[in-house]
Order: C-alpha cells, then structure tokens, then sequence
C-alpha cells in the first residue's frame, strides 16, 4: 500500500518532481531528501506533478509547508501540477490552491516560470 | 481401609498360629504329628504373611531404617533359633524320641516368636527387593513366595497321606522320588534370582555402604552360627512351620550375602559416585539460581563467583562477544585491568583453543604452555587455567574462564562439571535477554497506554446534557495515540460552541498539540462570538508555536438556541453535513488549514456560514479518518457512501446515527488495520422534543 516513488527532471534551472502512489507518514520523508536535496543544490524553481499521486495524507501536505517559506525565500517556487480529482478535492478543502499555483498542465507550470 | 483388612488378617493369623502350637505342644508324641495342627500352622503362616503385607503398604520407613530392622530381625531371629536348639539337644540328651517327651509350652511360645519374626523378614526383604523395580521384579519375587507356599503345601500333604514325616536333613530335601526335590531346587533357583534384586544400594553414600557392609557381616555371624546347622529342630514343633522358618533363613543368608557383596564391590567406586551425586545436585542448584537471575551483571557476577567457587579457582572471568569483537564482562578474584591487558593475540588463540576443545579447554602448566605462557609470568600469576564458551543453540555469546595460582590446580573431572556450568550461563543469558525485552515491551506498551488514556481523557467524558439537542460522537484512534480532537463548549445558556479538529502527522507530538489546542479553544470560546476570530487566533497560535510542517484542520461552530441559528467556519477541515428530510447539505465555507498562512491572509479567506435549524436537523461533523477509511480492495470509504447512510438514517436519535455510521464503517473496511483516526460528531434537534416546543 505505501508504494511511492519521486522522481526529478532538470528543464534548464526548473526541477521537476514527479509523485507517484500514496504519499503518506511513512513515505513522506523519502519526498522530504527530494525537496531537501533541491534546496542544498540552491534550484528552487520547482514544479511538482501530481498526475500519478493516488493519495495524499496530512503528513503528505506537511513537507510542502515545510519548504515553502525557505524556498520562497530563495526567490523560488513549488507549483503543483496536474492533480488527479481526488488528490484536488484534498489540496481544496484544505486551502492549499489559496497558497500554492496549481495548474493543469506541468507545460503551463515551467511557461510561468520562464515568463518569470 | 487397607490398615483396617491387614490388622484383621494379621491378628487372625496369629491366633491361628498360637491356637495351632498350643495343640502342637499338647501332642508330646513325637513320632506321630497332628495333621489338623499342622494345617493350622500353614495357615497361620499365610495369613501373617499376608496380613503384614497389607500392613506394610502404610508403613513409611527410609531405605536406612528398613535396612537396620532388618539387621534386628536377623539377629533376634538368630538368637531364638540358637536356644530352641540347645533345648531340642537336651531333649534329645534326656531321653530322647522314645520317652515320648516334648519340650515345654514355654518354648512353643518361642518357636511362635520365631515364625513370628521370619515373616517380618520376607517382608522386610520384599521391601528391599522392590525399590526401584524393574518390570519383572515383583512377578520374581511372588514367584519365590509362591514356591515357599507350594513347599509348605507339599509338607502337609505328605504328613496326611501318612507317609513318613519329612526330616531334618538336605538330603531328604533333595528327594527326587517325590516333589520335594523339585520344589528345592526351584526354591534355591528364587531365592538366587532375587538375590540379585538390591538396586538400593545405589543410594547409599560411601560412608552408608562402609557402615552396612561392617554390620551386616557381624550380623550375619551372628545370626548364621546362632541359626546355623538347624538339623531337625525346627520340625520338632511344627513341621510346616518349620520348613516355611527354615526357607526364609536361607533366603536371608542369600539375600544378604549377595547384598554385601553388592556393597563390597561398589565399595573402591564409591566415592567418585557420591562425588558425582553431588555435582549433579551442585549444578542443579546453581541452574536454579541463575534461572532466577533477570540482570545480566548480576548474572555475570554470580557465575563468576559461583564458578570460582565450584572448581577451586583463583581468578574467573567471562569475555562477551560484541558484534566483531570481545569484551571483558565481568572478573572475580582480580581486577579487570589485568585480563583486558593480555595481549589480543594470545586472546584470540586461546578463543579458538577453546572452540575445538571438548568439553572445555584446561591448561594444566601454563608456564610450559606455547600460547598462554604471558598469563604466568604477568599479575594473573596463572599455574593452570580452564575455559568454556558460552552457547546457547549453537549461537556462541562468550567465553568463562577460570585461572588457578597453581600448577595442575584443575582435575579432568573439573573439564565437564565446567562444561555443564558454561552451558548453564548460556541458557541464563537467553533468559536474561528475553526477560529484558519483554519489561522493555511491557513498559513501552504501558506508556503508550498512559498516553492514549491521558489523550481520551482530553475529551468529553460525557456529553453535557444541552437543553433541546441530542449530541453523539465517538473517536476510534488508529495508534495508540493520534490527533483527533473534538469538544463541546457551553459558553452561555443560549449558547453553545461545537469543535471538530485535526493535528497533521500522527502519534505523540500530535497528541500533545491536540492537548495544547483543547485550552486553547476553552480559553478563546468566552472572548469571541465569531467563529472566524476564534480560529484566526488558533492560526496565530500554531504558526508560531508548531512545527513547521504541522498543521491544524478545523471547524468551528455555535449553536444559538433560541434563534435555532448555526453559525461555523471551517479551516481547511473535511466539511459537515446536515441531513434534513433525505437531503444532505455540505456545509464547505472557504477555509485554510491553521498554521498555513499569515493571520491577515487567515482572516481574508475564512468564510464562515450561518444556517437556521429546523426540528429533526442532524448535523454530522467528521474527520478525514472516515472518508479516507479503505477496505481491502483498496477503496475510500467516501463521501458519496456516507451520505447514503445519512439519507437512509432521517429522524433517528443522535445515538442511533453514530452507532449505525461507526458500524457501517466497520463493515465496509473489514479486517483491514484502520490506519487514521476516525471521529464522528452528531448534533440533532429533536423533531419531538418538549423542551423545544416550549422554547417557541
């Protein structure tokens, strides 16, 4: 059940990271060294793509809050791309999209950066 | 019972024997014997043998004590023989067979004495016979009572077909014309088979075996020269009497001989047997006393000492094996500083030594030994030294040693009891680990405990009786703690607060946030009538004093009863619903979960959403425990299904719709491990409560 997997791709200074499986306590550290690993390699325009992401729990939504002002800070990003329904439907309830840039298409997330 | 039958038999017994003697003494014919006296003798006989058998069963002497009764027995036994002889001599002096003269009534009473005391020596003998028996035993032995009895029977016989009385003398015993000479050579063919049935002496001690084998031949002597060479003395009183009196004399002397020869030959063995005994008792004792040890250093400093103790040792030592290496884990007899500075080398080749030798290695001059000479010549001042593993199913843990000042300080005998001892150690070992690891568990558990029961005491233990409503929740925690949390506040009589929440992450810290957030909410609930005030300022708290990547998921809710308004807000919580007449209603005001904005931006999206109540209202606040709930083909339990539930569940009381929702829920995720939280919270205005129609 706690099937996860990240991955990274470099597009010039963007990184993007895909999700897949169940993001929840006990694989939640695993995206954790990811994003940690951007920061320490100072890329921090980041795109995260949900597209493969089943589900996603509270501790799940913690590391992306644990990032982002430290990111932000750095002058960059994380924009959420192509959630499932079901994984909106929780970024929503929680106010996540108030916060974060999440965008349909991954394609549309690195326009945004490049347009700066 | 079994008392009671044997005193019955046994006192009939003797009257019979005294009433068969006293006819026997009344015919002081010699040559023509009574038959009906003699028949009456026989049965006498059995019947004390049988009687006293019976007794015998509730005697409870020690092996010593039967032994020395015996002993008595023979000699008074002895003794009675010796003077019914010299006064059969005198008769024979005074006038012999043809004056018709018989001895007194007086010694008719002896003669019953003396039959008297040789049952009590077959039985006493039996008692000897049967310890420890084998499984022909007792079949050996009642065979060598029966051939008796069929001798006894034969006699009589003989004497009422008329035929000539039986003598004095073996050579008549051994007439084969007739049966006696095969009934003999049977009697003799038991009485040696039984012989050989003294499997008691091996528990006597050395010092026991030396004692016995001294008493019994002056016993013997006695008993022997006083009883010995009877001739026909015997029959003179009774003849079946007589032969019976005489069979058990010479079973005796078989019996006994073979016994002290028994103790004779064991004699030059006994001392290394009794050393034997007791080590097996030593040992035993000492895996006793470890058994009870539950901590490794006090086990490891009593088998040092208790080694040392056993093979005389100067210095002991045990080496415990720690992941790649070896570590000194305790020493007796001398600081530990010494042994840690041996040379690793030499450590290492005594290690191997031990590993290969069986049952343990012993040096016995180290000074002339290639690998240990260093352990002479340091402040070990070893002369010999012996050593063990120790093991526990095969597993190696660590290595006793024990060290002596002199040379040749441990006999071979020492290398196995020291074997058996390491071996011991290492099943205390195991047992201290476990013992360990389950106080361990035991304690972990009990705080997780403590903890779960500190975090359920958190929330309401009852739910307040509020005029007009129905209230109902249940918490189900999936770990033993989590952080859920909900609360009901009645802030004033027209008012009452309703608090539904959530801690990011699970476990112990969001137990403890979800303890700081109850005073919280009690505390903020009396300062403001806006839910958005109230769950902005918990925003403020938790984003200055949680962890970063914690959060809190909220709703926060009043109930105004005499306006039958609700008024909530809802931080980035899974919404409530309110069923009414079979239509569901999501209450989903826009919200940010607490702790991840600014109070400014917190304040600019909170939304919150009043809605009047009408009676039969419910309102269901829940947790993401419940929608998120998987069965084991992987799917949520859902939004969509509880809603079915909800609709199928119009007009039941709050407690019946918590009840039916939990086992619902239940039902659908089987037997898979629930792996959130799952809370529920009804709220319901009865469509027929009194106290509500007055209220309008």
């Amino acid at each position: 059940m706690s099937e996860f997997e990240v991955t990274r791709k470099d597009v010039q200074d963007i990184s993007i990271v895909y999700l897949k499986g169940y993001l929840d306590a006990h694989t939640a550290p695993e995206f954790e060294t990811a994003l940690q690993q951007l920061v320490d390699e100072e890329k921090v325009k980041i795109v995260v793509n949900l597209a493969e992401l089943a589900y996603i729990s509270s501790a799940g939504l913690g590391v992306f809050m644990g990032f982002i002002e430290d990111i932000r800070q750095k002058g960059g990003d994380i924009k959420l791309a192509e959630p499932t329904e079901k994984v909106f439907r929780v970024f929503d309830l929680l106010g996540f999209p108030v916060l974060y840039e999440i965008v349909s298409k991954e394609s549309e997330a690195v326009e945004k950066y490049k347009k700066g | 019972m079994h008392m009671k039958r044997g005193l019955i038999i046994w006192s009939t017994g003797t009257l019979l024997l005294l009433a068969a003697l006293a006819t026997l003494s009344g015919n002081r014919v010699f040559t023509a014997p009574s038959v009906a006296a003699e028949g009456l003798a026989g049965a006498a006989i059995l019947l004390l043998c049988w009687g006293f058998a019976h007794l015998e069963k509730r005697a409870d002497r020690t092996l010593l004590q039967t032994i020395g009764q015996l002993g008595l027995h023979a000699i008074i036994l002895g003794i009675a023989v010796f003077l019914l002889k010299r006064q059969y001599a005198e008769m024979h002096t005074w006038g012999g067979a043809d004056t018709g003269g018989g001895p007194g009534i007086g010694w008719y009473v002896i003669f019953a004495a003396v039959v008297y005391l040789a049952v009590r020596v077959l039985i006493l003998i039996q008692g000897l016979i049967f310890v420890d028996q084998g499984r022909r035993t007792s079949g050996l032995f009642y065979l060598l009572t029966a051939v008796i009895v069929l001798r006894i029977i034969q006699t009589f016989l003989t004497l009422g077909s008329g035929a000539e009385a039986p003598g004095a003398g073996w050579e008549e015993e051994f007439d084969f014309s007739n049966a006696t000479g095969v009934l003999t050579v049977l009697f003799l063919i038991m009485v040696v088979l039984n012989g050989f049935r003294c499997k008691w002496i091996h528990y006597l001690n050395r010092q026991q075996k030396i004692a016995i084998l001294f008493a019994g031949i002056a016993v013997n002597i006695i008993a022997g020269t006083a009883g010995g060479s009877l001739g026909g003395t015997l029959s003179r009183f009774s003849i079946t009497a007589g032969i019976f009196v005489r069979d058990i004399i010479t079973f005796y002397l078989v019996y006994s001989g073979m016994a002290l020869a028994g103790v004779l030959l064991q004699l030059p063995s006994a001392g290394i047997m009794d050393r034997r005994m007791r080590q097996i008792r030593y040992l035993q004792n000492l895996g006793a006393e470890l058994g009870s040890i539950i901590e490794k250093s006090e086990l490891l400093s009593t088998s040092c000492v208790l080694a040392a103790k056993m093979v005389k040792a100067d210095v002991t030592w045990i080496e415990m094996k720690t992941g790649d290496g070896y570590r000194l884990a305790w020493s007796s007899g001398l600081s530990s500083q010494y042994m840690e500075e041996l040379p690793a080398d030499m450590k290492k080749e005594l290690r191997t030594l031990i590993d290969t030798a069986k049952p343990s290695l012993l040096i016995n001059n180290v000074p002339r030994n290639d690998v240990c000479r260093q352990m002479a010549s340091d402040m070990v001042r070893a002369g010999s030294v012996l050593a063990a593993p120790l093991m526990f199913k095969d597993v190696l843990r660590g290595y006793i040693y024990a060290v002596s000042h002199s040379r040749f300080g441990f006999s071979e005998e020492n290398r196995g009891l020291f074997r058996a001892f390491a071996d011991q150690i290492g099943v205390a070992l195991e047992n201290v680990q476990l013992a360990q690891v389950s106080i361990e568990q035991e304690v972990y558990r009990e705080e997780l405990k403590l903890a779960h029961d500190a975090q359920m005491r958190l929330l309401p233990q009852t739910m307040p009786a509020v005029t007009g409503i129905e209230l109902d929740a249940f918490c189900v925690t999936a770990n033993e703690i989590g952080g859920d949390f909900y609360d009901i506040i009645q802030v004033n009589p027209e008012r009452t607060d309703i608090v539904i929440g959530d801690v990011s992450g699970k476990g112990a810290s969001a137990a403890f946030y979800m303890a700081e957030l109850k005073g919280l909410v009690q505390a903020l609930a009396h300062h403001h009538a806006c839910p958005v005030e109230i769950l902005t300022e918990i925003n403020g708290f938790v984003k200055t004093h949680f962890e970063k990547d914690t959060f809190v998921t909220m709703i926060y809710s009043m109930l105004f009863h005499k306006e039958r308004r609700l008024v909530l807000a809802r931080a980035g919580h899974p919404p409530a619903v309110r069923v009414r007449r079979n239509k569901t209603l999501w209450l989903e005001p826009a919200g940010l979960g607490l702790g991840l904005a600014t109070n400014d931006i917190m304040r600019r999206i909170l939304k919150k959403q009043e809605l009047s109540l009408v009676e039969g209202d419910t309102i269901v606040y829940l947790t993401d425990g419940l929608i998120e709930a998987r069965n084991r083909a992987g799917e949520e339990y859902g939004e969509e299904r509880l809603r079915q539930i909800l609709l199928d569940m119009d007009n039941l009381p709050a407690a019946e719709v918590s009840e039916r929702i939990r086992n619902h829920m239940q039902e659908f995720i089987g037997d898979m491990p629930q792996h959130d939280d799952v809370t529920l919270f009804i709220l319901r205005l009865p469509e027929d409560a009194p106290n509500n129609k007055e209220r309008d």
